[in-house]
């Protein structure tokens, strides 16, 4: 018999340190995956948890993991060579490829950029296949951005604006260099000049950005079936039987995470990250 | 199909010959348990308090176990069961996992188990009071599938072999084919149950668009107010398959992941890392089990998950009757 619950075993190659809780392991393979799928990672002893897929399937895998719970403080204190379990991967990702030849914008609040980092590198694999490009991505504070040598280079490419919540002035020495945007992602919406036809836009943050930005978005003219966001839910088997990340009837793990947000408004339960909305 | 008649007396003769081949759960008192020898068996007039999705769908499984060095042992043992007994919710209930467990994908150890199911149904002979089936289809045995199905009549068994290994059983036991008059007695008896129940059924249609329309209605505070959303309905369910996946782990570190039934009234149910809560009020949860049963499945499978069998009813606290709640969703009341 096939088990799927079994997993298979990685070995990480790379650790790095993007903040105070967040690392990017890199494993030892590659795996074939689309952007936006994630993976069951398997701790023994602490458990599972479904997380994210940062890399594109050219690469390594690379996993972005905020320590917050049971299985990403102990993946936290893991190292190099150490190995971790894998199943996956799961769900089906962000339609980038109906987005070719389209204008993208990709809204990222906090860890929600780790499932859209491979939408970044497959249209850097493919940039002349898209439009206009442009990432806004708030954080909580400038210590806080992932990604912070990639975005740099991302800028090469497409438009990239980034804005924190607020800085400290008793913070390391870049926060007090923090010359960028200060607010929520929202203002960002309103002071770029986003393309409101031929479009598409990816999104994932917490739901209550996640929230705003639809309600921006929409506010702005942008046709709600072609905005996309990626919801998270604790995905306990991965494969749309154990009912844990169901919403309204779908289950985030085998039909989403991503979600277009026109789908999402018809379910009789309204998902939180779209409250309110209409 | 073939139907044949078989003498009350031979009924152990029958079940010593399944037992070549499977491990027999048989009724006993309000439970299914595995056949003792030599024990007279039972099957009641109607059906039992607990079903049978536990033989197939364990409260507690083990999908793998580990040890400290991270070596995985697959432990899966393949069982053969038969379940005889049941009724024809019972049945209904494993076709509604089915839909859920074997899909595109399919849950490895559900599949399996089921694959070896041997199924012996039984017809009910009364309707107990919270019995009301003939929403979903009554106690006509026609569009469900199982191997044998018996029926007590007139001191004698009508039994009817649908699968291969039925009719080789029936003819094992050289059993005589049936007269059609006993046959229509089945019927007669049917339509006795049927007529017990007093439950006249809502149009299926009716139904889904009420809950279409009423996903913010004053009928969810009061039911949410009145329920404890202790999750012995979901427990009892027989299309509950809401599972959690949890680590065994002993204290040199060696352990097993197991999967255990969990509820969606559990206040735990959609819990996240960093304290949120996607179902933390009661009403969402209480909401979300109804539409699980009666909205959701429509739209995904194009029938409801509910059999009909009264069990939520039985073992709830608060004596919520889920025919009250259809009522008054769907009018009537």
């Amino acid at each position: 018999m096939d088990n799927e619950y079994i997993p298979e075993f990685f070995t990480i190659e790379d650790i790095f340190e993007e903040t105070e809780d967040t690392k990017t392991y890199t494993l030892d393979r590659k795996i074939d995956s689309s952007p936006g799928q994630f993976l069951q990672v398997f701790l023994p002893v602490y458990g599972e948890a479904p997380i994210s897929i940062s890399s594109h399937r050219d690469e390594k895998v690379k996993l972005t993991v905020r320590s917050v719970g049971d299985v990403t403080r102990a993946l936290g204190r893991l190292k190099k060579n150490d190995r971790i379990g894998i199943r996956g991967p799961f769900g089906l990702g962000w339609p980038i490829e109906k987005a070719r030849g389209k204008n993208v914008v990709i809204i990222a609040g906090g860890i929600g950029l780790a499932p859209l980092r491979p939408v970044v590198k497959e249209i850097e694999n493919n940039r002349d296949s898209y439009e206009k490009v442009i990432l806004l991505y708030g954080a909580r504070t400038p210590d806080r951005i992932l990604y912070k040598k990639e975005l740099e280079e991302w800028t090469k490419f497409i438009d990239v604006k980034i804005t924190v919540d607020y800085f400290d002035k008793v913070c390391d020495y870049q926060c007090k260099a923090w010359q960028g945007d200060v607010g929520v992602v929202t203002k960002l919406l309103d002071k770029s000049d986003i393309p409101l036809e031929d479009n598409y836009a990816f999104m994932c943050g917490p739901p209550i950005m996640m929230k705003y930005s639809v309600m921006r978005l929409i506010e702005m003219g942008f046709s709600v079936p072609r905005i996309y966001i990626s919801l998270e839910r604790h995905m306990k088997c991965g494969m749309g039987f154990c009912g844990h990340c169901q919403i309204g009837g779908k289950y985030a793990c085998k039909d989403g995470p991503v979600f277009s947000v026109e789908d999402a408004l018809t379910w009789s339960e309204r998902p939180e990250e779209l409250e309110g909305i209409r | 199909m073939y139907i044949y008649t078989m003498p009350k007396n031979r009924i152990n003769e029958f079940l010593e010959l399944i037992k070549r081949d499977f491990r027999v759960y048989v009724p006993e008192n309000d439970r299914f348990v595995e056949m003792e020898y030599g024990k007279h068996v039972s099957f009641g007039k109607a059906k039992t308090l607990h079903g049978i999705k536990d033989i197939v769908f364990p409260k507690k499984e083990t999908l793998f176990g580990y040890d400290v060095k991270g070596n995985i042992e697959d432990k899966f043992v393949d069982e053969r069961k038969a379940v005889v007994g049941v009724r024809v919710c019972d049945v209904r209930g494993l076709q509604g996992l089915d839909r859920y467990f074997i899909s595109t994908v399919h849950e490895p150890f559900y599949w399996k188990a089921r694959e070896n199911l041997f199924i012996v149904g039984v017809t009910c002979e009364e309707a107990t009071s919270s019995c009301f089936c003939t929403q979903f289809g009554g106690l006509d045995n026609s569009d469900i599938e199982y191997d044998v199905w018996l029926t007590r009549i007139e001191g004698e068994y009508l039994f009817e072999a649908r699968s291969s290994r039925a009719k080789d059983i029936a003819e094992t036991m050289k059993l005589e084919k049936a007269a059609v008059d006993k046959i229509s007695l089945k019927q007669k008896l049917i339509n006795k149950v049927e007529s017990e129940m007093g439950w006249s059924k809502i149009d299926d249609k009716k139904i889904f668009e009420s809950f279409k329309e009423k996903t913010s209605n004053s009928v969810w505070d009061e039911l949410s107010d009145k329920c404890l959303a202790c999750g012995k309905c979901n427990f009892i369910c027989p299309t509950c398959h809401c599972f959690d996946v949890v680590e065994d782990v002993d204290f040199d570190g060696n352990g097993e992941r197991v999967k255990v039934w969990d509820a969606c009234h559990l206040w735990k149910f959609a819990l996240v890392t960093g304290d949120h809560n996607f179902r933390g009020k009661r009403v969402a949860r209480v909401k979300y089990r109804i539409y699980d049963k009666f909205y959701y499945p429509v739209l995904t499978y194009g029938s409801s998950a509910c059999v009909g069998c009264g069990r939520c009813l039985d073992v709830c606290n608060v004596n919520i009757d889920l025919r009250y709640v259809l009522k008054s969703i769907a009018g009537g009341v």
